[in-house]
């Protein structure tokens, strides 16, 4: 009964911050960021898959995280609380908040590759694995992305 | 550099002790729930009459669509026997065997009365025949 327990409880030490942000990347709320980390840690565990090494091990856990934010997304109602950015205003991390704003407008192809590259640090052939998607089209993406991030950021939020 | 920002802004996210421990606790409940349904069945497999208490909701909740469908088929076979039965013996025709068979004595004078009614019929045939006859002479 406790091997699950501590099964978990050593995921989530390890991976337990990539995967909550990323799917707060994603919902923008902490209760549905919580709702995939655990979702994603019960399907890793009923997997009881094993795993060459770490770096396998996160990416699959962090595309599990991404299906399900988007089914999450897609199928129910996401709650529309905003911690980050309240705890952003609240703190007057203004510039934060400007990145953070600018980043929610994004679509979401390029949110996702901004999120895995900057955040992640992934390369855009391992986004191309994790996100099921041609390692071309991540480039162009993450590419767009960019371009469109500064461009809101400075005509919004005059950043240079 | 703009993007680390961004690394910035995701380091307040973060997972709390209480955060922890919900989900621990809810891994718990749903892994080790899903165990001891395993459990259960094991269970059923050695403790036998739980084991056919159980079978037998499954069977009769299985059962009960198909005996009712068996239970229609019958009351229509009875249904249409009966009917069947009902055209096959006819009340006229059952009155008339009943009498021949049950006043056997009366046979005689029932058999006379129907070659009485078969001479009867030939005669007005033949009258009918006759003026037939003189009605086709009397046409010009």
């Amino acid at each position: 009964m406790g091997k699950n327990r501590d099964r978990a409880e050593a995921l989530l030490e390890k991976y337990g911050n990539a995967i909550l942000r990323t799917a707060y990347s994603y919902l923008h709320n902490m209760e549905d960021a919580e709702d995939i980390l655990q979702d994603t840690l019960i399907q890793y565990l009923k997997s009881d898959s094993e795993y060459n090494d770490e770096e396998h091990e996160k990416a699959w856990l962090l595309r599990v995280a991404i299906n399900l934010s988007k089914n999450k997304i897609k199928y129910n109602k996401v709650r529309e609380t905003d911690e980050l950015m309240d705890e952003l205003v609240s703190e007057e991390k203004e510039e934060l908040s400007f990145v953070w704003e600018a980043v929610k407008s994004l679509p979401e192809k390029y949110s996702e590759v901004i999120h895995l590259y900057y955040q992640e640090g992934y390369s855009t052939a391992d986004m191309a694995a994790i996100l099921n998607k041609k390692e071309s089209t991540v480039r162009s993406d993450l590419k767009r992305a960019r371009d469109k991030l500064k461009e809101i950021l400075k005509e919004e939020y005059d950043f240079e | 550099m703009t993007l680390s920002k961004y690394n910035e802004l995701m380091e307040n996210i973060v997972v709390t002790e209480d955060m922890k421990s919900r989900i621990l606790r809810n891994i718990e409940l749903e892994l080790d729930g899903d165990d001891a349904e395993k459990g259960n069945d094991k269970v059923t497999q050695v403790d036998f009459t739980e084991g056919k208490k159980s079978e037998s909701k499954v069977i009769s909740s299985a059962m009960r669509g198909r005996w009712a469908s068996l239970a229609a088929a019958a009351m229509v076979l009875v249904l249409s026997g009966i009917v069947v039965k009902s055209i096959i013996g006819d009340p006229s025709h059952s009155g008339s065997t009943a009498v021949m068979s049950e006043d056997s004595h009366d046979a005689a004078p029932a058999h006379e009365v129907m070659e009485g009614a078969a001479a009867e019929e030939a005669m007005d045939s033949t009258d009918s025949f006759a003026n037939d006859k003189s009605a086709d002479s009397a046409k010009p």
